[in-house]
């Protein structure tokens, strides 16, 4: 039978490697002064460990920052480009708007690893406990017995192990979701922050509902089923909704984000002079106009050069 | 014009002829949604592949650091705890 301590070995094994995984891809400000002081004395120093551009949350701000701007073009970009503009520190200076953005898919991203790695913690122990209780009374039976009793202890150790092997799909599965419904977020804050450099907080946006999209969806964003003209916002009115963590599903709001769990929905913004084509199925530009006042931002990505 | 005399069930129909006799019919089965099936067709939307190359390298560091490493200290440790009580 394992001791006190033994289990508390075993699940400290869980709390260091989800504080190392916090601490390389969220950095050493999201972790608390004990979890610090944990690694430290391990010989991780937590400063050194995060690299921004490694950083999945700002990898799919900054895709979703030039996604605009690139148009299809953005269908050829990859990890090792987005890596290497960021490493190169080739991205857009952030306004304090943007950096807030970040900042609240960051804290969103924390709670959910917390959450998870909680979750494999509670997951543990309960398999320890379970595979305890289960071998107790045999155990009882054996317990003058030291061969026996080895053998038993064995037998419960291996259980215990492959209950856990058992459980790291169901773990990983839950991580997959978080991190698709996260990084959706950080993609549409990206586009988010790039309409309200060009338009203001109160540009006009709509949301790209693909077929196939769900009932919330349509009914969020499109005003007559999937085909239909989709209902503009004012970027400002969707910011103020914040996002649908803890809506019943009768209360999702129309968000920037994640409307819900594997969204794809994405936010695209309405430039002056588009109407709506019924026949086309999309927003056509009804004249040719001059945006001006600002001085576009350039971006360049491999040879090509993108105006933002 | 609407059947007057039709009564829907879940599975099959229910209507009176003009003999007054009931005549029933069976719905055509649909297919029951497999789980993950809702997921998977939210998977096949379009979308941008630099999107996919950054979900599936963190999935993968969680899977590796912090489940996969986990569990390989845990196994050591559990024929550790073994070994010293032999």
């Amino acid at each position: 039978m394992l001791n006190a301590k033994e289990v508390i070995e075993l699940l400290s094994i869980i709390e260091k490697n989800g504080t190392i995984f916090i601490a390389q891809n969220l950095g050493p400000d999201y972790l608390t002064n004990q979890e610090t002081e944990r690694l430290l004395r391990i010989g991780i120093d937590p400063a050194r460990t995060y690299l921004p551009h490694k950083d999945f949350i700002m990898q799919q701000f900054y895709l979703g920052l030039i996604s605009d701007a690139m148009g299809s073009d953005v269908q050829k970009v990859t990890l090792a480009d987005i890596k290497r503009n960021l490493k190169a520190g080739k991205y857009i200076p952030q306004t304090f708007a943007e950096k807030a953005a970040i900042e609240s898919v960051r804290k969103q991203f924390l709670g959910d690893i917390r959450s998870i790695n909680g979750k494999v913690f509670t997951n543990v122990s309960g398999i320890i406990s379970d595979n305890e209780a289960k071998n107790r009374e045999a155990y009882e039976k054996v317990i003058r017995d030291e061969i026996e009793r080895g053998k038993l202890e064995r037998k419960t150790n291996r259980q215990i192990a492959n209950e856990i092997h058992h459980k790291i799909g169901d773990w990983s599965r839950d991580f997959d979701k978080i991190v698709e419904y996260i990084g959706h977020q950080a993609f549409d804050e990206g586009r988010a922050a790039l309409y309200e450099r060009k338009s203001g907080k109160d540009a006009n946006v709509y949301k790209d509902v693909y077929p196939g999209a769900c009932k919330h969806c349509i009914r969020l964003y499109l005003t007559a089923g999937i085909g239909s003209k989709p209902v503009v916002f004012k970027l400002s009115t969707l910011r103020t909704n914040g996002t649908n963590i803890g809506r019943k599903v009768a209360d999702l709001k129309p968000v920037i984000g994640s409307t819900h769990p594997y969204c794809r929905c994405t936010i695209n913004r309405l430039e002056d002079g588009m109407i709506w084509d019924p026949k086309e199925g999309r927003f056509i530009r009804e004249k040719k106009i001059k945006i001006e006042g600002r001085k576009p931002v350039k971006i360049t990505f491999g040879n090509k050069v993108y105006n933002v | 014009m609407k059947d007057p005399y039709l009564i829907e069930f879940p599975t099959f129909s229910a209507s009176l002829d003009e003999d007054g006799k009931w005549i029933y019919k069976s719905k055509p089965i649909e297919p029951k949604k497999k789980s993950g099936a809702l997921k998977k067709k939210y998977h096949d939307l379009p979308r941008v592949k630099g999107i996919y190359e950054i979900e599936n390298a963190i999935k993968k560091v969680y899977l590796k650091d912090v489940l996969g490493t986990s569990m390989k200290e845990i196994n050591a440790k559990l024929i550790e705890f073994s070994r010293a009580k032999r």
